[in-house]
Parts: C-alpha cells; structure tokens; sequence
C-alpha cells in the first residue's frame, strides 16, 4: 500500500464531513417540476429505431410543450432483471408520468404500479394492467407492415422478399403476417422467406442473415430485430444497387440513403408527447389505447431517396389501401394464423 | 430444397465469416492458456478493441478508407496490448485469480465502452470500414502462425513449459513471468483485433455489447478444441456452421421432427453447437487435458 494514502483519524473525519457537505451542497434548491420518466428496454437510446424513438419523444415534449430543463427524463435498462428497479425509481422520483418503453416491462409494471397509485404508468406495445393509473399503448403494426409488403411486392425484381424478425412472438408475428398479406395482394406468386435472429442485440447476427436471405434470391429485406436488425440495412448497403432493406419504428433512411425502401414507422415519440400533454392537463386515461393508420399511430416513412425508383401508380395504390384500411374495408392479419383466410383485397 | 451455387457460396461464406471473430479471439485465447493463464477476459478485449477501432478510424474518417482503417487498426493493436498487459499484470504480479481479473476486465471494458459511446457519439459514429475478407484471410492464416510459433520456436517450449510446468521450468533457467506477460499481451491484441472485425469489418458502427459474448464462445472453442491452434479453428468453423445453418434452415422452411421435437427450431438450433460442445467434451471422444498449471497461483 503506498503510505501516501494513509490518513490519520481527524483527517478521514475531516474529510468525510467535507463529503457530506459538498454532497449536500449538490442537491436541488429549488425544486423543478417532474413530469415525464421513460424507462427504455435493452438495447439501449442508440437502436435508431424503437429506444431512439422514446427518448425523442421525450425532447419534442420538452420543446413542444415549453418543459422547464430537467422535467423529462430517461434511463437505460441493461438486464431484465432491472425493470421493476427502473420503473419503481422514476416514480418514487415523483415523475408525474412514467413510460414503460416495451412489452417486456408488462408483470413488472403490475408489481409497481399499485405501490405508487398517485403515479399514472403507461406502458408501449402491450395492453394496459387493470389498475387505475396505467395506461397501455398498442400498436397496429399489422397495417403499416401491410403496406411495406405491398411496396416490396410490387418492387421486387426477383420474385422473392425476405423477413428478419428479432423473437418469435406475437408482437413480431403482426409485423410478419401484415408484410405477408401485403406481398400477396401484390403479387400472389411472391415468395417471402423469414427468420429470427433470436436476439435483439446481435448486428453481425442480423447481417449474416440478410447475407443468406440475399444469397438465396431475395432482393429486399424487411427487419424488425432492434440493433440485430441494422445488420440487414448494413448489408443491403454493402451490397448496392438491386437490394433493399426496410426499417423499423423510425425512419431509418438516413442510414443509408437510397437502400432503404421504406420504414414502417411507429409513432412512439409523438403517443409520448400526446400522453405528456393529457396529463399536464389532467386528462390522463387508463386503459388500452390502440392507435393505426387512422390515428396516424403507424405508417410509411415518407422515402426520402427512394421515392422516384417507384412507379406512380404503385404509390397511388398505396394510399388507395392506406384509405381502404382507414375506411375499415378490410383488415390485414395480425397472426400468422389469420395470413391462412386472409383474402387480398381488390383494387 | 432447391441449392443454387449462389446460395451455397452465401451459406459457405456465413460459416466464414461467422467464424473469422471467434478463430481471431480463440488463437488468444490458445496462446494465454497454454502458458497457463486463464483467459475469460477475451470477451472484454473484443469490446474494446470493437470500440477504439471504430473510434480511432472515424477520427481519421477525412483521410480515406486506407488510413482510417490503418489506424483503426493500429489503435485496436496498441489497446489490445495494453489490455492484455492490464490481466498479465493482475494475475501474474497482484496474483489475482484469473478468472476474477477477467470477469473485472469484462466489466470494465462494458461500463467505460458504454460510457464513451453514448458520450462521445449520441448520434451514432460511422466509418468507411474495412473489407470482411481482410479479417478472413488472417484469420485463416493465423493458426498455421500459432502452431509454428508453439511447436518450432524456442518461445513456443517455454511458453508450452510455462503452462504445464512452471517450476520446472523456473529450474531450467526460463522466466515464467515474462514469457507470460508476452503470451496474455498476444492474446490481448488477436482478440481486440476480433473487435475490430465486429466494427470496422462488418458493421462499420459500434453499438454498446457489440461482442454479444463472442469472448466466451471462443474460449469455448479453445477448450472444445483440446487448447490446439487447429483444433479451435476447427471448434470455431463448427459453431460458424451452426450460426449459419440455423439461418439456412429457417429459410428453407424444412422441418425435422424426431422424436416429437422440431428439430429445425431456430432457437433449440441456437443451442446446438454448445449442446453439442458439452457431449463431446463429456464423451470418450473428448479426453481433454488442459495445460497442467492453468490457473494456479503458488508459481515461483
């Protein structure tokens, strides 16, 4: 042990006390309201896609709404294990709001929830736990997937398109069977593989399966695996001219410009800024809330650098189908099992 | 099914490729184990080498390609040095368990990549990159060098000594620390230079966990393949095999049912290839025998 660091008793009691008040001295004076607390899943604020999408949420509210610095605020979750940590620690914070970004986060939700019954708890993409002050926001990702299987369908040079989901689950299934039934009404004879990375986390992963999708004849890729699914934009990129991927969540365009087709788009930021908006005003509502084209939930990026590859009457029958879903003339499956009877619309 | 050459050349090349990480981290592996240090650092190195390469190469981004991945590269070099030094140091002169002095370097080069990450690029970092064939050809090259170095060199005896018996040695004139030092050093470098195949070769970003535990399916290759250079390329290609037929499988949408148990299931299929590790190992066929001193402290 280096002798330096030895201190006699008065010094360490010294110091200790120096730490207290220096300690002290860092709390907050005046105390600013709290009013909105995101509780991300794993795979953190850098996934482009659906984290990335809460935690601008949380800056659009705060410029949108005029938010006093320091009234939102965010934290990662790392393991499983910490969620109910994560969500029990915004709320005893006293956020007026907190959001539980991921289905996963659903029983430890029913564990907090009662404990902090002043709190009101939304959770994103699963159904509201009955209590009074959770909120449980849905989306319906079948029908935006729909319209990017119709897109891909009608794109594809080589007849076959390809899926990478992130976990078998009914959540990822409404992304799948929406794509599937969009390809078939575009074209019955297209043949669309999938697979699952299995992990939300692995990019490498995510990219040797589009390698193998693209090695096996398919021409565009439609991901929706978290961080896993950057791997299959990356080698769309890596490949050039002739493949595409779609993204998730956000629009992922920007990753790179002109091999994303399109993405299909949740509006978690904007349900966000909305859910913040009622509660400043005290309108906050429990219960499910299920938000789809109509409500402007989910959609179509607005293809930045793809636009012009595509022919104008495909876009024209995009927002005819988009109008058509609307309108409630037909619904696009939501599972695998509903894919069976789906019957395609006529346009 | 219907195989087209294209589609072989994709499912061959995805066994490569899924393999060139690991073979990279297990070559470290072999040489830190046979001279009797245990390595579940590996995993730590990865990380870290994924991020300074990334990080090293975007600074450089302005000068092209060939630069900034030269120095991506350099950067990775000189971090997996200092690393590896970092565990030859805990565990050879603090006399740190090895496996604690791994697991603490594992943390640590997750909370500070995390850190660094989200502090110096919270809108992400892109770099140009590096072709992924770069990465596959030394990775294919490089146990043919382990080997050499191990069996022909006077290095590779004492290092060999140094892992089985330390003492002896230690009375035949050979200084185990040093030799040691050189070997963890080594594997500090080939395994940051995995990371740098993670980044700068395949994904051209980084993300926080980008190693998603690639150190520790090396370190299983290593075992799996007896602590030799060609028996954990072989270990290495195997769980490469599986990474990619797991894939292949899924497209092809063929499903084996045996013994009431869907055998093509992506998930049970995850698992095979450690499965499968665990049965050989416990097997007659995997009589292993690790280095006799891998591990113990009492030396010199």
């Amino acid at each position: 042990m280096p002798t330096s660091l030895k201190l006699g008793r008065r010094q360490a009691i010294l110091l200790g006390s120096a730490g207290i008040i220096a300690l002290a001295g860092c709390a907050p004076t005046k105390k600013t309201k709290l009013i909105g607390g995101v509780v991300l899943d794993l795979g953190g604020p850098d996934d482009h896609s659906f984290n990335a999408s809460a935690v601008k949420g949380l800056s659009m509210a705060q410029s949108q709404l005029h938010l006093p610095v320091g009234a939102t605020k965010w934290v990662e979750t790392n393991s499983p294990s910490d969620y109910q940590t994560n969500l029990a620690g915004l709320a005893a914070q006293g956020y007026e709001v907190v959001f539980a970004v991921g289905y996963a986060m659903y029983s430890a939700l029913k564990e907090v929830a009662p404990q902090f019954p002043k709190i009101d708890f939304a959770i994103v993409d699963d159904e509201a736990p009955s209590f009074p002050n959770c909120a449980g926001i849905v989306f319906k990702e079948n029908e935006s997937s729909f319209l990017a299987g119709y897109l891909a369908g009608e794109m594809t040079k080589t007849g076959k398109i390809g899926f990478v989901g992130g976990q078998q689950i009914p959540l990822i299934e409404k992304f799948e069977a929406g794509y599937r039934a969009g390809a078939e009404t575009a074209n019955p004879k297209v043949v669309v593989t999938a697979t699952y990375t299995g992990d939300w986390n692995d990019e490498t992963k995510g990219r040797s399966q589009a390698a193998q999708q693209f090695g096996a004849g398919d021409d565009i890729i439609f991901q929706a695996a978290g961080k896993a699914g950057l791997g299959v934009i990356n080698e769309a990129k890596a490949r050039g001219a002739g493949y595409y991927a779609i993204g998730v969540d956000m629009d992922q365009a920007y990753l790179a410009p002109g091999r994303v087709l399109t993405s299909v788009i949740k509006r978690i930021d904007v349900v966000i800024v909305d859910t913040i908006k009622d509660v400043i005003a005290g309108k906050f509502q429990s219960g499910t809330h299920i938000y789809g084209l109509k409500d402007n939930g989910v959609g179509l990026s607005p293809m930045t650098y793809t636009k012009q590859l595509i022919p104008p009457q495909v876009l024209s029958n995009i927002s005819k189908l988009q109008n058509m879903i609307i309108d409630g003339k037909f619904e696009p499956p939501s599972t695998l099992a509903a894919l069976k009877t789906f019957t395609p619309p006529k346009l | 099914m219907n195989l087209h050459l294209t589609d072989i050349g994709s499912f061959v090349m995805s066994t490569l490729l899924g393999a060139t990480p690991l073979i990279l981290a297990a070559m470290g592996g072999v040489l830190s184990e046979k001279a009797g240090v245990v390595n579940i650092a590996l995993e730590g190195f990865i990380l870290a080498g994924a991020f300074i390469a990334v990080s090293a190469a975007h600074l450089f981004g302005g000068h092209g390609w060939v630069i900034s991945s030269l120095m991506g590269i350099l950067a990775t070099v000189f971090l997996g040095l200092i690393m590896g030094m970092m565990h030859a140091f805990l565990t050879q002169r603090t006399r740190m368990d090895h496996v604690v002095s791994g697991l603490g370097i594992n943390l640590l080069a997750m909370g500070a990549t995390r850190y660094l990450y989200l502090h110096l690029y919270p809108n992400g970092v892109e770099v140009a990159g590096l072709d992924r064939r770069y990465f596959l050809v030394a990775a294919l090259i490089l146990p043919f060098l382990v080997q050499f170095l191990l069996v022909k060199t006077r290095f590779g005896l004492k290092l060999r000594a140094c892992g089985e018996d330390p003492d002896s040695a230690v009375l035949a004139g050979v200084s185990v620390i040093p030799v040691r030092y050189v070997a963890v050093i080594l594997s500090g470098i080939l395994a940051a230079l995995a990371g740098a195949y993670l980044t700068l070769g395949d994904a051209h970003n980084f993300s926080t966990d980008i190693s998603a535990g690639k150190g520790y399916i090396a370190l299983a290759a290593v075992i799996f393949g007896k602590w030799n250079p060609f028996g954990a390329t072989g270990a290495a290609l195997f769980f490469g095999f599986f990474y990619a037929l797991q894939t292949r499988l899924q497209i092809s949408s063929i499903v084996i049912h045996f013994w009431g148990i869907d055998l093509t299931n992506p998930f049970l299929m995850d698992t095979l290839p450690y499965l499968m590790t665990i049965i050989v190992l416990a097997s007659f066929v995997g009589h292993t025998k690790p280095p006799a001193a891998l591990g113990r402290q009492e030396v010199l």
